[in-house]
C-alpha cells in the first residue's frame, strides 16, 4: 500500500515539533556568537547585534577568562577540552578492545553469557552518584584521585558492559559457519577470529565505538566527583560556570557547550542507521 | 581441533573483559555495599575501624528520612510524567513519519539531533531559555501572559525539569517507536482493512498490539535512564528551590558528597538499586512470553 | 446466460514511472464459479486481486460486482474477502478474536458475533480452539483461521492468494479437500491466484493464464490443457510443458511440405492435408493462403513425440538426460541443435548418449502464429496416414 501524503494540518504540526525540537540549539548556537553585549540583555537578543567568534578565543585564553573578572572560573577551557578528548579516547578504545574479545567470547563460547545481561542491566542502573562513593574511597586511597588513569579506569569499567553486549549482538548477526569455512581451510580459532569475524563486522564496531565514545564523552558525574584541580573535563567546566555568580558568563560558556556538542551530533549523524540498536543495548535491530 | 581447547579459547577471550568488571566495578560495589552497613565517614579514620551498624542505615531512610522519600516519589512522579509524554509525542512523531513527504531524511535526523546534545548542554541551554529575562518568558509575553521566574517557583522549576527531559529524549522513542512501526508487517493490516476496519481501528487493534513488545522496550530503558536522572537537574535547579526538584541521585550526590554521609548515601543507592529492578521485572512481564519466543 | 457476479473491464494498473503491473485485462466470473488465475510469479496475480478488493485503485478500466461498478466502494465494504498468501492472522489475539475481528468492526452485537463466531469455528473445525492465541498454530490451523476469519463476514466473493503454498504436502492435500467442501458448501464465487498448475486444474472450473499483466487465455479446467491458446499458455502448463519450435514452413514443388527448424528439418504430409479451421473452411482454402515460405512455431507435447525405429521416425537426435518420474521418464533430447523434450515409459529402454527416433502424429502439431503467439486453428488431417 503506497504511504499516505502528509497533508496541511499535520504539516504544520510536524512544523511545530520541528520548532520545538530546533529552537534550544537555535537558542545556544545564537548565544555563542553574541558579543557581551547582547549576553544578558533584556529582554532577549534573539539574532547577536554583530555576530563574533570572540567567544571561541576567550575560551583559550586565561587573561581574557580573568579580565571578566567572574568569580571562580579562572581557568580558561584548554585544561578541559584536552581532559574531554584524552579520557573519551583512552577509555573508549579499551573499553571496546576488551568489549570486542569479551564479545566474541560469550557469543561463539557462550562463556558468561546468563550473568553478563544482569551486570549490565544492574550497572546501568545503578545511580552513578552511589558507585562514586566507593571509587572515591579506593581511589584516595592508591592515589588514583584527581587523575586521567583513574577516570579513564572507571569510564571503562561503566561502558564495558556496553561496548560487550552491543558487539555481541554484532557478532550474532553473523553466521558460525563463515568463521568454521576459515578454519577448515587450517586457520586456527584465534586467527579466524582476528581476521575473519573482525573484519565483518567492522560497520558494527564503528557504530559501538562511536556510541561508546558519546558516552564517555557525555559523562558528567563521575569526573565531577573524582576531578580536583588536576584534571577536567568540558562537562565539568561547564558547570563550572554556572556556579559562578549564576553564569553571566553566557557567550564564553555556550561557546563551549556548542564546542561540546558538535563532535556528538556529527558522530550520531554518521550512525544513525544503529543509533536505535545502540540506545537500546540491541533490544531493536533496525 | 578439542572441546577442551574451543573452552579454554573462549575463557581467554572473555577473560580481560570480567577481571576489569571485576576489579573496577564489582569490587567497588562491593565496599559500598559493606560501608551501608556501617557508620563510616572520611572524618572517622578508615573504612576497616567503622562501626557495624547493621541496617540501621536502612531503618533510618525509610522511617525517619521524608526527604529520601520525597525524593523517590518525586523521581517516580517525574518519570512517569516525562515518559507518558515522551511516549505520546514519539508516536505521534512516529505515525507522521508513516507518512510520505519530502526531505523525509533530513527531518529525521533533525528530530532525533536533541538525543545526541550532551545532558550537561541541555541543562545549560534550558537554563538561559528559563531565565526571567529569556527568550521563554518572551515568547509568553507576546502570547499576553507574564512571565514568571521558573526556578524560584517550585512547581515551575518541576515543569522546567519536564519539559527540559521531554525535549531531550522524545526522539529516543520516537526513534524505538518508528523503526517498530517499519518492522509491523503489511498484510494483517491490509487484511484489517478489507474485514472493514477504519484506519482508528487498524491502529488500536492490530498495529498497537504489534508494536506492544518495542514500546516496552522504550519504557524500560528510558525508565532507567530516568530513575539516575542527574545531568540536567544538577544544571538547571540543583535540585531547587528548596528541594523541590530534588531527584533521587542529586540527594544521593549531596548525601555523600556535600554533607561527606557516605555509608548512609551508599544504603540508600542500594535502596534504589532494588527498587530500580524491581520496576524494570514488573515492566518487562507482559512481554516475557514474547522475548522469549524470539530467542527460540 | 445468468449475469456475471464479477466483472473485470479493461482492468489498468500502472505505477510510478511507467510500470505496468495489469494490462488491461477483461475477465467475467458467474456466481459460484471457481476461477484460477494462474501465472508465473511477478506477472500481476496478486496486484489484480489488491484491485478486486479495493486496496489499490485502478489507473483506468472498471470492476462490477452483480452489474455494479464498485470502484468507489472502499475496501472492506465490497463484500468481496481476500485470505492472503501468509494468513496475515492477527498473532496477538485468540483465534476466537481474529475470527470475530470483522463483525466486531462493523459494530455487530456481541450475542450474534458469539453465534456467528462458534458457528464458523465448527464449519473450519477450530471450535476446540477457540481460546489459543494464534501466535501457537501451525500452519494448517493458521490457514483455516484465516478463511473462518473472511467467512464470518459472509462475503459473496472469496479471493485465495496463493493458500496452499505454504504449506507442508500432506496438509496441502487435506486443504484442498476443503476448499472443495468450502465451495460446494456455501456456494462461493472464489478466485484463486496460483502459480500451481496442479493446484489450478484441481480446483478450479475455469482457469485464466496471466503473463506479464494480461490475461492471455481463459478456458475451461479441462480444455485448457488439450488445447493451449498461446505460445505462453503451452509454454507454462503441463508436465513437462509441450515443446515450442520456431518452424518456416516451405512448400515443394510437388505439394509437399518440409518444416525448417535452425538445422532441424522435417517432413511433413502435403499441403492438401492442412485444414483450416478458422472460418470452418477446409484445405482448399488453406493452401490458397498458404504462401510459398511461412513461419510458426510448431507446438509438439512431449507425450506426443514417441519411441520409434530411426528408420521409421519423424525426427531423430541424441539422448542429453533422463529424467525417471515414477511411471515414466522425460527425455531431453538434442535434435540437430534443438533441444526437445519427450516422454518414455519406465523402465527407460534407452540410455544417455544414445541417438534415437521418434514418432509424431503429424495431427498432433499445434500451430501459433508468430507475431501474436496466438494459436492458430491449423491442422493437419488424421486422414493423413489412412
Amino acid at each position: 500500500m503506497a504511504p499516505r501524503k502528509l497533508g496541511i494540518p499535520l504539516a504544520v504540526v510536524m512544523g511545530a515539533g520541528l520548532a520545538f525540537t530546533l529552537f534550544p540549539i537555535f537558542w545556544l548556537v545564537m548565544t555563542a556568537i553574541k558579543p557581551p553585549i547582547d549576553w544578558n540583555a533584556s529582554p532577549a537578543v534573539w539574532l547577536p547585534s554583530c555576530p563574533t567568534f570572540i567567544n571561541f578565543l576567550t575560551l583559550f585564553d586565561p587573561d581574557a577568562i580573568r579580565e571578566y573578572g567572574v568569580g571562580g572560573v579562572s581557568q580558561s577551557a584548554t585544561a578541559a577540552v584536552f581532559g574531554s578528548i584524552l579520557a573519551s579516547v583512552a577509555s573508549t578504545c579499551i573499553s571496546v578492545c576488551i568489549g570486542l574479545f569479551s564479545a566474541i567470547g560469550i557469543s561463539r563460547y557462550s562463556k558468561g553469557s546468563r550473568s553478563t545481561p544482569l551486570v549490565i542491566l544492574s550497572g546501568r542502573m545503578f545511580p552513578p552518584a552511589a558507585i562514586a562513593v566507593p571509587f572515591v574511597i579506593i581511589f584516595s586511597t592508591v592515589s588514583l584521585i584527581d587523575s586521567y588513569v583513574g577516570l579513564i579506569a572507571v569510564y571503562v569499567a561503566v561502558t564495558l558492559p556496553f561496548s560487550t553486549w552491543m558487539l555481541k549482538s554484532f557478532v550474532d548477526d553473523l553466521p558460525r559457519e563463515i568463521e568454521e569455512a576459515a578454519m577448515l581451510d587450517g586457520m586456527t580459532r584465534v586467527k579466524a577470529h582476528l581476521t575473519v569475524t573482525i573484519p565483518l563486522i567492522k560497520g558494527g564496531l564503528f557504530s559501538t565505538t562511536m556510541l561508546v565514545f558519546i558516552l564517555n564523552w557525555s559523562e558528567f558525574m563521575f569526573a565531577l566527583v573524582l576531578s580536583y584541580s588536576n584534571i577536567s573535563t568540558i562537562p565539568v567546566q561547564l558547570s563550572k560556570y554556572v556556579t559562578a555568580t549564576a553564569g553571566t558568563l553566557y557567550g564564553v560558556q555556550a561557546a563551549l557547550a556548542v564546542l561540546a556538542m558538535l563532535p556528538l551530533v556529527a558522530g550520531g549523524f554518521l550512525i544513525q542507521g544503529h543509533l536505535a540498536r545502540g540506545m537500546t543495548f540491541g533490544a531493536i535491530k533496525q | 581441533m578439542g572441546k577442551k581447547n574451543a573452552i579454554s579459547i573462549g575463557r581467554m577471550f572473555t577473560t580481560p573483559g570480567q577481571l576489569v568488571s571485576l576489579l573496577v566495578l564489582v569490587m567497588p560495589l562491593a565496599v559500598a555495599f559493606y560501608m551501608s552497613f556501617t557508620d563510616w565517614t572520611p572524618t572517622r579514620g578508615s573504612l576497616a575501624q567503622a562501626e557495624f551498624v547493621g541496617l540501621e542505615n536502612y531503618r533510618e531512610l525509610l522511617v525517619w528520612d521524608t526527604r529520601f522519600l520525597e525524593a523517590i516519589g518525586r523521581t517516580l512522579a517525574l518519570s512517569a510524567i516525562c515518559l507518558c509524554l515522551e511516549f505520546l509525542l514519539g508516536l505521534g512523531l512516529a505515525v507522521l513519519f508513516m507518512r510520505s513527504f519530502r526531505g523525509k531524511r533530513a527531518l529525521l535526523s533533525a528530530f532525533l539531533t536533541p538525543m545526541m546534545v550532551l545532558p550537561v548542554v541541555v541543562g545549560y541551554t534550558f537554563w538561559m531559555l528559563f531565565q526571567t529575562n529569556g527568550p521563554v518568558n518572551q515568547v509568553l509575553q507576546l502570547l499576553g501572559m507574564a512571565g514568571p521566574e521558573w526556578f524560584k517557583d517550585s512547581t515551575l522549576a518541576f515543569a522546567a525539569v519536564v519539559i527540559t527531559e521531554v525535549w531531550h529524549w522524545t526522539p529516543l522513542f520516537f526513534l524505538i517507536l518508528l523503526s517498530g512501526l517499519n518492522a509491523v508487517p503489511e498484510n494483517p493490516i491490509r487484511a484489517a482493512v478489507i474485514l472493514g476496519a477504519n484506519p482508528r481501528q487498524v491502529f488500536w487493534h492490530v498495529v498497537l498490539p504489534m508494536l506492544r513488545p518495542v514500546i516496552v522496550v522504550a519504557f524500560v530503558i528510558r525508565t532507567m535512564e530516568v530513575i539516575k536522572l542527574f545531568d540536567e537537574v544538577f544544571m538547571l535547579t540543583r535540585g531547587g528551590p528548596g528541594s523541590s526538584t530534588e531527584t533521587i541521585s542529586l540527594y544521593i550526590y549531596k548525601l555523600a558528597f556535600n554533607d561527606f554521609q557516605l555509608s548512609y548515601g551508599a544504603a540508600a543507592a542500594f535502596m534504589v538499586l532494588v527498587g530500580s529492578l524491581l520496576l524494570v521485572h514488573l515492566l518487562l512481564t507482559p512481554i516475557k512470553d514474547q522475548l522469549m519466543e524470539d530467542r527460540h | 446466460m445468468t449475469r456475471p457476479k464479477l466483472e473485470l473491464i479493461s482492468l489498468l494498473k500502472k505505477y510510478d514511472g511507467d510500470v505496468v503491473a495489469v494490462d488491461g485485462i477483461n475477465l467475467a466470473i458467474s456466481p459460484g464459479e471457481t476461477l484460477a488465475l494462474l501465472g508465473p510469479s511477478g506477472c500481476g496475480k496478486s496486484t489484480t486481486l489488491n484491485l478486486i478488493v479495493g486496496l489499490e485503485q485502478p489507473s483506468s478500466g472498471d470492476i462490477r460486482v452483480d452489474g455494479d461498478s464498485v470502484l468507489n466502494v472502499p475496501a472492506g465494504k465490497r463484500d468481496i474477502g481476500l485470505v492472503f498468501q501468509d494468513y496475515a492472522v492477527f498473532t496477538s489475539m485468540t483465534v476466537y478474536e481474529n475470527l470475530a475481528f470483522g463483525l466486531k468492526m462493523r459494530g455487530v452485537p456481541r450475542k450474534t458475533i458469539d453465534a456467528e463466531v462458534k458457528e464458523t469455528a465448527r464449519f473450519i473445525a477450530m471450535d476446540d480452539m477457540l481460546e489459543v492465541k494464534a501466535r501457537d498454530l501451525g500452519g494448517s490451523e493458521l490457514q483455516r483461521v484465516a478463511i473462518g476469519r473472511t467467512l464470518v463476514t459472509r462475503p459473496s466473493i472469496l479471493l485465495l492468494d496463493e493458500p496452499l503454498s505454504n504449506l507442508e504436502t500432506d496438509a496441502r492435500l487435506a486443504m484442498r479437500q476443503e476448499l472443495r467442501r468450502l465451495r460446494s458448501d456455501l456456494g462461493l464465487t472464489i478466485i484463486y491466484v496460483t502459480h500451481d498448475q496442479v493446484e489450478a486444474l484441481s480446483l478450479a472450473d475455469r482457469i485464466a493464464v496471466m503473463s506479464d499483466g494480461k490475461i492471455i487465455q481463459t478456458e475451461d479446467a479441462e480444455r485448457i490443457l488439450r488445447m493451449p491458446g498461446h505460445t505462453h499458455v503451452a509454454g507454462f502448463l503441463g508436465s513437462p510443458p509441450m515443446n515450442l519450435l520456431y518452424a518456416d514452413i516451405m512448400k515443394a514443388d510437388d505439394g509437399s511440405l518440409l518444416a525448417v527448424a535452425g538445422a532441424l528439418s522435417l517432413s511433413l504430409p502435403p499441403l492438401s492435408l492442412l485444414l483450416d479451421y478458422s472460418g470452418g473452411m477446409d484445405c482448399p482454402a488453406a493452401l490458397n493462403r498458404m504462401p510459398e515460405r511461412d513461419a510458426f512455431i510448431f507446438g509438439l507435447r512431449a507425450e506426443d513425440l514417441t519411441l520409434a525405429p530411426r528408420d521409421d521416425a519423424f525426427l531423430t537426435g541424441v539422448v542429453t538426460n533422463i529424467e525417471p518420474r515414477g511411471g515414466d521418464c522425460i527425455l531431453s533430447l538434442d535434435a540437430n541443435g534443438t533441444e526437445l523434450k519427450a516422454v518414455a515409459p519406465s523402465p527407460c529402454p534407452v540410455g544417455e548418449q544414445e541417438h534415437v527416433g521418434l514418432k509424431l502424429e503429424p495431427a498432433d502439431i499445434f500451430f501459433f502464429d508468430r507475431n501474436s503467439n496466438q494459436r492458430l486453428e491449423l491442422r493437419f488431417s488424421r486422414e493423413a496416414d489412412a
